[in-house]
């Protein structure tokens, strides 16, 4: 599939949607412009834009073309989406966990699983900055942070 | 208050001692960030945004601009000493400066580039002095129409410079503008685009969609490849340049720190543009073109001396016109603007502790600057050794531990994550993240002159080039988007970027 078509298509809809989101709204007359107007103006840009990227692949020869799998080839691909994985696991346990648990977690599952450093280093930095930065932000600056169920 | 009272007014304020701290952590900051690839200071800057919320905005905008101007200082050390640029704009520095290290002149090297940025800094701030106020008189003119003008001028500077498909980069910049837009409309009251969440009815806040866009994108794009780091050049001796540098790189510093004082001034321009342009401008210039790419001292020096000018005066549009000319400027803009501060023409007289007290504090960070990086350089040397594996993870937490703080919510979080992941993907389809965050931060700016403009005129466009201001600024627009389309220029810009990304 090549890369530039799938970006254009994607924008189309992208662009569609806010011009659809802001004829809801209201997009009022030229002299009494109203909520939607500015996102309907740069809907129409986005849409028009996002044609002329679908055509030109169309038009590309094929030595210009990037087929979606290229972006990808040769790189550890699987490496951010473990790491979207485990900061959206974060961002679920963090309330019930809370933040101090939670990030010692992330931060050691990281360090131990993704980047292979020794169990100590593993444990011992992630305890030392999550502490200094629990230490700054909750008894320093007072700010609230989840305690969980732990209440740490 | 006359000119010589304001500015030793600003020094008085830039030695008041929280704000020397700050100063001092900001430029240490930038400096680290600088040696370090993989975050810029368009990232750290907003990872560190929540800091300043409890400080005084003096002592915020003081910090968050010794990261920028750090930054610059910082990214020559790992150019020079490792030969992959620690930010965009200390590519150039790279080309001559790894190759004088790898011909035993690491010092004469790291010492130029230093004294080069720190004479240029200093011009730099003396122009930005003398130019900001009548800057700023002459902006009190401006009114809706002006300010439309000039808004969708340094969009199109941003977009025609920056990038390789102008196509591409303008598309970015009509998100920003949408993004820009969801919350309550501050002209009805109206919620928009909101999707019944409470949350978002402030609109999105810019830290949560910057540190996704530049500061989780990046470390995505970095652990998906591992960070080639070339021959760490860890002896370095002597770090005063001797006389015959001195003569050598003199004028070069001279030039550099001019047009990189101009081209920092251009919305849109900014630190990288004006290191290439002084680069070649020396190139040309010089008896011996062929000594560059090979250890020339005033390619070293050039660029150096350009990139922090350019960071000095870049300043200036935003300082005086409330418009922020590149991505760094947006994020102090949502800075200035958290602490209830709108700069603009009347920002120097309503505010002149901000105004002169962060002017001169880049003075004295500029200081701090020259001796963190001289007699501390084994430090960073050291530093250059830190597995990015190690480095990641905690920026990570850094960054989502600010993300929540700010307002105490979630829904921040999975701002932050969504954009990150959707900054990843941009990066990857060659979509450059920097014109979205500058429409971004400028689209309620930019809508309000435009409806005002609009209720003004009963719906007539004419108004966009009723005055010789607007419709200077539209024509120089319109000027810049035609040539783009122009053939022969438009391989030459093309030509540009694609140096600049591979060299990166």
């Amino acid at each position: 599939m090549n890369a530039e078509r799938v970006g254009g298509f994607f924008w189309l809809l992208v662009g569609l949607a806010s011009i659809s989101g802001a004829i809801s709204l209201g997009v009022g007359t030229m002299s009494e412009p109203d909520s939607g107007f500015m996102a309907f103006v740069a809907g129409v840009l986005i849409v028009v834009l996002a044609l002329s990227i679908c055509v030109k692949s169309y038009m590309s020869g094929p030595s210009e073309r990037t087929r979606l799998s290229e972006l990808w080839s040769g790189l550890q691909w699987w490496r951010p989406i473990a790491i979207c994985l485990l900061v959206l696991a974060f961002i679920l346990v963090f309330d019930w966990l809370g933040y101090f648990i939670s990030s010692l977690l992330m931060l050691t599952v990281i360090m131990r699983w993704l980047e292979d450093q020794s169990w100590v280093f593993s444990i011992v930095v992630p305890v030392v900055v999550v502490t200094a930065t629990w230490l700054l932000f909750s008894k320093v600056l007072m700010i609230n942070l989840p305690s969980g169920i732990f209440g740490l | 208050m006359d000119f010589f009272s304001s500015v030793l007014h600003g020094f008085a304020v830039a030695f008041e001692w929280q704000n020397l701290v700050f100063c001092f952590f900001g430029v240490l900051v930038g400096t680290l960030i600088g040696v370090l690839p993989g975050l810029g200071p368009v990232g750290t800057m907003s990872i560190l945004l929540p800091i300043t919320y409890g400080i005084s905005p003096v002592t915020a905008i003081i910090m968050l601009a010794g990261i920028y101007y750090g930054a610059q200082y910082g990214g020559s050390t790992t150019s020079i000493l490792v030969g992959v640029p620690g930010e965009a704009s200390s590519v150039v520095t790279a080309l001559d400066g790894h190759q004088m290290a790898l011909k035993g002149r690491p010092g004469p090297a790291l010492g130029i580039a230093a004294f080069g940025s720190f004479i240029a800094g200093t011009l730099a701030i003396v122009g930005l002095m003398a130019l900001a106020p009548p800057l700023a008189s002459v902006a009190l003119r401006f009114g809706p129409p002006e300010y439309f003008a000039l808004m969708i001028l340094g969009l199109v500077i941003l977009t025609y410079l920056a990038q390789r498909s102008l196509g591409k980069a303008l598309l970015m910049a009509a998100v920003g503008v949408v993004l820009g837009t969801v919350g309550l409309d501050n002209m009805t009251g109206m919620p928009r685009f909101t999707f019944g969440r409470s949350e978002l009815l402030d609109g999105i806040d810019i830290a949560p969609l910057a540190m996704g866009l530049f500061g989780v994108s990046e470390i995505l794009l970095n652990v998906e490849r591992t960070i080639k780091k070339g021959v760490i050049i860890d002896k370095v001796k002597n770090l005063l340049p001797t006389r015959k540098d001195w003569v050598q790189a003199f004028f070069p510093i001279m030039r550099g720190s001019l047009s990189g004082f101009f081209l920092g001034i251009l919305p849109g321009g900014g630190a990288t543009l004006s290191t290439f342009v002084s680069y070649s401008v020396e190139k040309r210039i010089s008896k011996k073109p062929e000594e560059f790419g090979h250890g020339a001292i005033a390619g070293v020096a050039a660029p150096e001396s350009a990139n922090n000018a350019a960071a000095q005066s870049s300043f200036i549009p935003l300082l005086t016109l409330g418009v922020p000319g590149n991505s760094v400027m947006a994020i102090l803009l949502g800075a200035l603007m958290i602490h209830g501060i709108s700069p603009g023409p009347l920002m120097i007289q309503q505010h002149p502790d901000l105004f002169w007290g962060v002017v001169s504090s880049m003075y004295v960070g500029n200081v701090m600057l020259l001796l963190l990086n001289l007699p501390m350089i084994g430090i960073w040397i050291r530093l250059l050794r830190v597995p990015y594996g190690i480095l990641f993870p905690l920026i990570l937490f850094v960054a989502l531990t600010g993300a929540y703080v700010i307002n105490g919510n979630e829904m921040d979080l999975y701002l932050m994550l969504g954009f990150g992941v959707f900054g990843y993907l941009m990066r990857k389809f060659d979509y450059e993240p920097a014109p979205l965050i500058l429409a971004f931060v400028l689209s309620p700016m930019l809508e309000n002159a435009m409806r005002q403009s609009l209720v003004l005129s009963s719906g007539s466009l004419g108004i966009f080039v009723s005055s010789y201001i607007s419709i200077g600024f539209l024509t120089m627009a319109a000027l810049l988007l035609i040539s783009s389309a122009m053939p022969a220029l438009k391989k030459k810009r093309e030509t540009f970027a694609a140096t600049a990304e591979e060299e990166a």
